[in-house]
């Protein structure tokens, strides 16, 4: 019997010699359906979204790159998850680290109360870089995913303080939380009593990214309030608003906030 | 959220003028959650003037005040005033923009026509606007074809080439329906334009400035006007007078295999066969466009049916000439609206250029324009602090001047970075600096900018990007 080898085309590999990430690929300019009919046309209705569109199929299965490009986003996914902000980028942006009343990140997946709850012992070592009440507290949380706040924080920070300052108010020390729900800013909001705070924290991972960021922006935020009183950014990553200029724009909402003293849904009410 | 808003188009064309009232609707396409995201969602159609004959006074000078009357009587009809417009273009194309008055009887129509209305012209912009009016539904479909469209007046062709919905080349070429006029029931020839008698006088074709004419013997010229025709689009055996007609430039490459929709007043004459009175329109459109309708454009393209056709300039000045800036920009505004505003672009990006480098090229631009208000059109902009602080530096240390005599500073990008690098002026500059920061415009080198003062509860910025090419 006469065996045919099978076709196989070779991963592509770096100069090392080992694999490219599949994930450097960017999937949506390449379409893999063989013979395509009208392939820039394919292609351009693939630049308008991130679902995998154009795959091919070998049969009626998908191939093997697909198959293993999805898991590959998937891992990235549950990593996003499952690391924390390294130690080191705290220290570098200066943050005062804290931490939810969850203690482990097993805790923090199952029991969601515990990780919008910030102890008293926590919230001690905030209280004294705000012997005054601040306009606005700035705050960053790991929230689902960890390296949304490697990715963003470092350009969105900047450009909320230089929009700020053009207003004459300043940002004080940045409490990072680390296991933070949304509701964390609560917390932080009576323990310094400031007019708005505005936390930053990392969105669930998707297999579209793993590195979307959302500000949840408050008006004088009390611990149990509607969530409707909350106002939120999101989609803050590499591939949608560019993080610095959603900066500049949520400094233009939290001066709006502190001009009319209202946040979430009745802030667009009085637009 | 949705808002309307009312713009003005008016076409003075080389034969003919028009007018039309579009009205545009505004929305946020983006999700709920995120930045807004403005665009224009529907273009709406309100009043069309009727096509009338451009007023001339002689034949290199202008009738403004018919103009001016044409333009009263419109509004008045369709019951709008002169601040009924957020926005909107007049057009001066073909020979016209060639007049002696044409400069100054626009910009003085384009006050009259309303505070936000601007002056536009140049071949270029007429190939694109007419272009995108006339083939909208084609190009507007999810997976747009190649399509280059031929827009035939009286004076000129237009050509227009579009690639996924965008418009990738323009050309412009001096054959049009009117170059020759007949009296319409004696058959004499009025008027011959002086190009189309260079080309009479090389074919040696017997055709005489006052005498009577016929089919028969119009048809040789007409047939080497369409032979040049199907040149500009690649087809046919190459015209040896074909680089006399170019207007301003041909399509650079010709594409092939692209399909073509017609507009313009001779798209209303592609005709089968040719009507009892060939001369009722007094020229020869109507021989024109027969001639076209058995050409190779026909035979080895598919011609698709345009939108619009005679009017698709007027319908384009009114509604496809408009962007919106917006949704994060930055612009103070005392400063606006901003007519005329010459574009200096950056063709430097900083990746391959020092800093000094680019700082010099923009003062050496700048000189240009003699220390008038102008827009800065950035390079690429890298979207980060720290690649807007890098620009920041640079327009800061070129524009010395503007801001010591606090003229608007009026910068545009095409990335998504306008309210940041608006914030990072500001934070170096005066208290109550005037600063427009606009973003995603893509503005080149001669262009113009028109600035509208600011919809959608102050979101957005309507802005036009044009030329102004007359001679």
């Amino acid at each position: 019997m006469k065996l045919i080898a099978p076709r196989v085309k070779p991963m592509p590999i770096d100069a090392t010699g080992s694999i490219v990430d599949l994930r450097a690929v960017n999937q949506q300019k390449v379409l893999t359906v063989t013979n395509p009919v009208n392939a820039a046309g394919y292609l351009a209705m693939k630049q308008k979204t991130t679902a995998r569109l154009g795959l091919g199929r070998i049969g009626t299965r998908y191939t093997t790159r697909s198959v293993l490009r999805l898991r590959a986003d998937h891992a990235a996914a549950k990593d996003a998850v499952w690391t924390d902000v390294s130690a080191d980028f705290i220290h570098k942006m200066g943050w005062l680290a804290l931490q939810s009343t969850c203690k482990t990140e097993t805790e923090y997946l199952t029991r969601p109360d515990h990780g919008r709850i910030v102890a008293p012992t926590e919230l001690d070592q905030l209280k004294p870089a705000f012997p005054t009440p601040p306009r606005v507290l700035l705050a960053v949380g790991d929230g689902l995913s960890s390296s949304a706040i490697e990715a963003n924080a470092a350009e969105v920070i900047p450009a909320i303080k230089q929009g700020l300052a053009l207003s004459q108010i300043q940002i004080g020390t940045i409490p990072f939380i680390r296991f933070a729900r949304v509701a964390v800013e609560d917390y932080l909001g009576e323990a310094t009593q400031a007019d708005v705070v505005c936390l930053l924290i990392g969105e669930r991972p998707g297999l579209a990214t793993a590195k979307s960021m959302s500000a949840y922006i408050v008006y004088r935020p009390i611990i149990g309030m509607p969530e409707a009183r909350r106002t939120v950014v999101s989609n803050i990553h590499p591939n949608g608003v560019p993080a610095v200029e959603a900066g500049a724009y949520i400094a233009g909402v939290i001066k709006e906030m502190l001009a009319k003293q209202v946040s979430g849904i009745a802030l667009k009410a009085v637009e | 959220m949705t808002e309307t808003l009312q713009t003005v188009g008016i076409d003075i064309g080389t034969s003919t003028t028009s007018l039309i009232i579009a009205q545009l609707t505004i929305i946020n396409t983006a999700a709920g959650f995120s930045l807004p995201q403005l665009a224009i969602s529907h273009k709406h159609i309100l009043y069309r003037s009727p096509v009338i004959f451009t007023p001339l006074l002689s034949e290199t000078r202008i009738d403004a005040a018919k103009l001016k009357q044409f333009v009263a009587a419109q509004y008045h009809k369709a019951h709008v005033n002169k601040s009924s417009f957020k926005m909107g273009a007049i057009i001066m194309t073909g020979e016209t923009a060639r007049k002696a008055n044409a400069d100054r009887v626009i910009q003085a129509l384009s006050k009259y026509a309303g505070d936000f209305v601007c002056a536009t012209a140049g071949p270029g912009l007429e190939s694109v606007i007419a272009g995108k009016s006339a083939a909208h539904s084609l190009l507007t479909q999810p997976d747009p074809q190649p399509v280059i469209n031929l827009d035939i007046g009286g004076g000129t062709t237009n050509l227009a080439y579009f690639v996924n919905g965008d418009c990738q080349d323009t050309a412009c070429f001096d054959i049009g329906g009117r170059l020759i006029r007949v009296t319409h029931g004696s058959n004499i020839i009025t008027y011959i334009a002086p190009k189309l008698q260079q080309l009479i006088t090389r074919l040696a074709l017997p055709i005489h400035l006052g005498t009577v004419t016929s089919v028969k013997q119009l048809q040789p010229l007409i047939d080497a006007m369409v032979a040049l025709l199907e040149n500009t689009v690649g087809l046919g055996k190459p015209v040896a007078y074909f680089n006399q007609f170019i207007t301003d430039k041909p399509l650079q490459p010709v594409p092939a295999n692209v399909h073509l929709t017609f507009s313009g007043g001779v798209a209303d004459c592609l005709v089968d066969q040719l009507p009892a009175d060939p001369f009722r329109y007094g020229d020869i459109g109507l021989l024109l466009g027969h001639t076209l309708k058995h050409s190779l454009l026909f035979k080895e393209r598919t011609v698709r049916p345009a939108d619009e056709t005679i009017q698709a300039t007027v319908v384009g000045a009114g509604s496809q000439s408009m962007m919106l800036s917006g949704s994060t920009i930055n612009y103070d505004l005392t400063a606006l609206p901003l007519r005329n505003l010459p574009v200096v672009k950056v063709q430097q990006s900083l990746k391959d250029h020092s800093q000094a480098a680019v700082i010099t090229a923009i003062q050496q631009q700048l000189a240009l324009f003699d220390h008038s208000v102008v827009a800065l059109a950035l390079g690429p902009v890298t979207a980060t602090f720290a690649g807007i602080q890098q620009w920041l530096a640079i327009i800061l240390k070129s524009m010395t001047v503007v801001i010591q005599n606090w003229q608007p500073l009026i910068i545009v990008t095409q990335e998504n970075v306008a309210q940041a690098l608006g914030n990072s002026l500001r934070s170096q500059l005066p208290k109550n600096y005037p600063v427009v920061c606009l973003d995603q415009i893509t503005a080149s080198a001669g262009d113009y900018l028109d600035i509208g003062l600011p919809v959608a509860s102050g979101q957005a910025v309507p802005v036009i990007v044009k030329t102004l090419i007359f001679s």
